[in-house]
């Protein structure tokens, strides 16, 4: 059933669908802010701070090595913690639909 | 007056594809790396290959019933398959022999590179897979006009959407086919002709279904072949990674080579000191600045780029598309960390000296590996792995190129001709028809660029595809997604302003080749190697003969290009020298971007704009509605 224009105006200002919205979009922006810190991060110290990649964790590999693989972990983390949050608002998500569905 | 397009690779940072194409003019004349008793072992592997991605468009053509079919495979493709795919439309010709090459030569500095084009899919994951999916149908343009004027949005969107893909095809079709002429001497212009002929078969017969069957069966080739490389080349080393950088640090061609090559001959450093330099940061990307803005360019430019985005229309839900983007993280993840092994065990194993021998660009080091780990250029299974190799390449540069022909004509079809010239009313029929057209008419124009490119070293387009994205699309797609005020004079302004501006910056910048700094540069040239020559033929009376002979070759090419350029030549636009220092613009056209499209909002706000707003918000968060979008 298609909803009018006016349904989604109720929706919206719905205490539980703002919640919701709040709820998604601090988890995208925190995992966001995170992602870019972390990748921008890396010409800063190559460039300003050279001599932190330079330093050996082990071996023969050095700080900038382990932290470029890092980024791929970190990336693994985040999309994990996105999926994660993001799968818990689902079923929030899903009731809502149904009751508005109901209503209209 | 000479007018010439073209960019310093080794300073040009999206360097894999700057690599790729350097490579081009430099072996021009070069003897290919599949020696001629291979090459029909070679051709053979390429046949087998070709006839198999056709049997799979035979397969999914005979599927397709709708238009809905033909663009996004009817919203039918399961997360796993479409995230596999995503990976295989991503993961370029130039990040699996560009970025490989670019480790073996110049060390950590190309991981730091490759690393941006993982870090990239997080802004697509967080930021637009879900909403697009939940908004969208088949195009950018789907989402753009669900709150703004449908045919000014659909006209400005579809034209940036051709844009960025022609940016971005245009060089991995030039670029393709100088690594297939490198690698089995096929003449470019037929590798163009093959490139787009394949593109174009896959796409027009099998839409969507085959395009993705391609890129799956692509992205799992590559990654499988990249993954024997690195067991290979670990087993040697008892799989020990301390063991393997051990040796990489302690080998005397990387040192010879970080000292000699990379620092000049200039350095006091020991052979030892040397060897550990290679692993450290600063050998290749120097500024910072410059870093910054092709990272930001990359990293926001992906999530709206047409054909990353089409690929989520292509699952049923928003679930679907998060698990999409998932999969394909951890597809392009896994794939870049073999790939960074590669180039490690190319400068290991091959040598940084042998590698610039055959492409000075790098870009042959993983075949160059390949082959040494198959056994060597005499042996069978050596040579197995090279056509393994040029094989896997030839698919990686159809699957890219079909998947951004696909997106280009559903802009130019759906956007243009159905919505903003029959007003979103045509029958199924004439939708049919005119995806077929649009899609001929984007293989005929890729593969005539191709052509008419030949010679040209074009790879900064690719990074001004990024920054056309990140400053036009992206900020028209993320205000209308999450900003209320956002209206249509905004998202036009904002597509066309940063469209242009993208376009302009690149002109204006060191990308554009300057005659008269080229000119300059060879008066200098001529001026340094005349003395050498004179000092070596009075001293040595031609001992040194291959250097003298390589000083004479290089005082001879200054001199014909000192005689080719007249006194006042200026470059595309007029100019004797850039305006601005940056090669990618993102940094300025990014920002000034988001700008236009919060200005343009604010002072000229629309009511229907407004008025949609809470219908957006609604859908983009609960899809409600999607399984209408799945439909059509």
């Amino acid at each position: 059933m298609e909803a009018k224009a006016g349904s989604f105006d109720e929706f919206m200002s719905d205490p539980r669908f703002r919640a919701l919205v709040r709820k998604k979009r601090s988890v995208s922006l925190v995992l966001f802010g995170i992602s870019m810190v972390l990748f921008f991060s890396i010409p800063v110290i190559s460039s300003y701070f050279p001599d932190l990649f330079k330093m050996r964790v082990f071996g023969e590999v050095n700080a900038g090595l382990a932290y470029l693989i890092f980024q791929y972990i970190a990336g693994g983390f985040i999309a994990w913690r996105y999926a994660v949050m993001f799968g818990k608002v689902d079923k929030e998500t899903a009731a809502l639909v149904s009751e508005f569905i109901r209503k209209i | 007056m000479k007018r010439i397009i073209r960019c310093k690779p080794a300073s040009l940072l999206p360097a894999a594809p700057a690599l790729l194409l350097s490579s081009g003019n430099a072996h021009a004349q070069a003897a290919t790396l599949v020696s001629e008793n291979n090459q029909l072992m070679t051709v053979v592997v390429f046949l087998a290959l070709f006839v198999l991605t056709l049997v799979i468009t035979f397969l999914a053509g005979r599927k397709n019933k709708t238009v809905g079919d033909f663009y996004t495979a009817g919203g039918g493709i399961s997360p796993r398959t479409n995230g596999i795919a995503i990976a295989g439309d991503y993961l370029s010709a130039a990040a699996f022999l560009g970025v490989s090459g670019l480790i073996a030569l110049y060390g950590l500095d190309g991981i730091t590179y490759v690393v941006g084009f993982f870090v990239s899919f997080i802004p697509v994951l967080l930021l637009v897979a879900e909403p697009c999916r939940n908004l969208g149908r088949y195009t950018l343009g789907d989402v753009l006009a669900y709150r703004n004027s449908f045919r000014a949005t659909k006209t400005v969107v579809a034209a940036s959407s051709i844009l960025v893909a022609l940016f971005y095809m245009v060089p991995q079709i030039v670029g393709g086919a100088v690594i297939i002429r490198a690698l089995v001497g096929i003449p470019y212009e037929i590798s163009v002709i093959a490139v787009g002929s394949s593109m174009l078969v896959y796409v027009m017969f099998g839409g969507m279904r085959a395009t993705t069957a391609v890129q799956v069966l692509k992205a799992c080739l590559l990654i499988s072949f990249c993954f024997v490389l690195v067991v290979l080349s670990w087993m040697p080393y008892g799989f020990d990674i301390g063991d393997f950088f051990r040796s990489v640090v302690g080998n005397e061609g990387i040192q010879t080579h970080v000292l000699a090559t990379l620092l000049g001959g200039q350095s006091s450093m020991s052979l030892a000191e040397a060897g550990q330099r290679f692993m450290d940061p600063g050998l290749y990307l120097k500024n910072p600045v410059e870093q910054a803005s092709l990272g930001l360019a990359l990293v926001l430019g992906t999530a709206a780029m047409p054909h990353i985005l089409m690929r989520f229309f292509t699952v049923a839900d928003a679930q679907g598309a998060r698990t999409s983007a998932l999969y394909a993280m951890a597809a392009i993840g896994f794939c870049h960390i073999l790939i960074i092994v590669i180039g490690f065990s190319a400068a290991l194993n091959v040598g940084p000296k042998e590698i610039i021998a055959m492409d000075k660009g790098g870009n042959l080091a993983a075949p160059m590996l390949a082959q040494f780990l198959g056994g060597g250029p005499d042996s069978m299974l050596g040579n197995f792995m090279l056509a393994l190799v040029a094989s896997v390449s030839f698919a990686t540069i159809v699957a890219v190129v079909a998947g951004l022909t696909l997106a280009a004509a559903s802009a130019l079809a759906h956007d243009v001709y159905v919505g903003a010239i029959k007003n979103g009313k045509a029958t199924e029929q004439q939708q049919a028809k005119a995806a077929r057209i649009a899609t001929i008419a984007m293989a005929v124009i890729s593969i005539g660029a191709g052509i008419a490119a030949k010679g040209q070293n074009v790879a900064h387009l690719v990074g001004l595809g990024y920054a056309v994205a990140a400053s036009a699309n992206l900020p028209a797609l993320v205000l209308t997604l999450y900003w209320r005020r956002c209206s249509t004079a905004g998202v036009v302004a904002g597509v066309v302003g940063g469209t242009l501006l993208s376009i302009g910056l690149v002109l204006v910048s060191p990308n554009m080749t300057y005659p008269m700094q080229v000119k300059k540069a060879a008066i200098a040239a001529v001026a340094d190697i005349e003395p050498r020559i004179l000092k070596m033929e009075q001293e040595s009376l031609g001992a040194g003969a291959p250097q003298l002979g390589k000083l004479k070759a290089d005082l001879a090419a200054a001199k014909a290009v000192i005689s080719s350029v007249p006194d006042g030549a200026t470059s595309m636009v007029g100019l004797s020298a850039p305006l601005i220092s940056l090669r990618n613009p993102g940094l300025i056209s990014i920002p000034v971007g988001f700008a236009l499209v919060i200005i343009f909002s604010l002072l000229m706000p629309s009511t229907y704009s407004s008025s949609r707003w809470a219908e957006l918000a609604v859908r983009r968060e609960t899809g409600y509605g999607v399984a209408k979008a799945v439909a059509h």
